[in-house]
């Protein structure tokens, strides 16, 4: 049978997700111990790309540093 | 300059809500109901009967993208509920944007802001935060 919907073939349906919590200590543990790797990551990152921020305002060469 | 495709789908639109529908007339229009930005609690640890997070997922790339969901007691910055997202989310390569709806559990044990986070695992590498949405729990008698 033909679908009746306006643009069917467009878009997929909906996608239904169910969330099987975790209950497991263990396993909760361990997802914590990966989020706070993920964090200390993203951190270090967000810290160094403020050194590069910094890097790139040092004077080029030639030019005048401003004066202290 | 090109910015480099992600590895793990992007969240365009993340929305905590009571339901979606899907339209019956129209692919991919969605109606979701009841979206929240607070859920009033008649007493504590509160089980809300429906909470749903309804996501447009997005992804260039075809595959599939295991993830869990968090949901984080703002006060005391610890999860209250940890869920993995079954089925695994999957890109057929066909349809980049993808809508879902997921249920959440969890019981909220006090009154305050909390935060739902979504988390992809990735192959190599740390796992990444690609979506948060914060709501608070009121109490009735408030």
């Amino acid at each position: 049978m033909k679908s009746k919907k306006r643009g069917a073939r467009q878009a997929p349906p909906l996608m239904e997700f169910e969330v099987v919590e975790i209950t497991d200590p263990a396993e909760i543990a361990a997802l914590e111990e990966r989020i706070r790797g993920a964090e200390a990551a993203f951190a270090a990152a967000a810290a160094n790309s403020g050194k590069a921020k910094s890097v790139k305002k040092r004077p080029r060469n030639g030019s005048v540093p401003p004066a202290a | 300059m090109m910015s480099a495709a992600a590895v793990t789908p992007r969240i365009r639109l993340m929305a905590v809500c009571d339901g979606v529908r899907e339209s019956k007339t129209e692919s991919g229009v969605y109606h979701p109901r009841g979206v929240r930005h607070s859920i009033v609690a008649d007493g504590f640890p509160h089980v809300p009967a429906r909470l749903r997070l309804f996501l447009h997922l997005s992804s260039p790339r075809p595959g599939m993208h295991p993830g869990y969901v968090r949901v984080v007691n703002d006060r005391t910055d610890k999860a209250i509920f940890h869920g993995n997202l079954t089925p695994t989310p999957a890109f057929d390569g066909d349809h980049a944007i993808r809508a879902a709806s997921i249920g959440l559990g969890g019981a909220f044990q006090e009154e305050g802001g909390y935060t739902v986070q979504v988390w992809f695992f990735q192959d190599q590498g740390n796992d990444v935060l690609k979506g948060e949405a914060s709501f608070s729990v009121v109490s009735e008698d408030t």
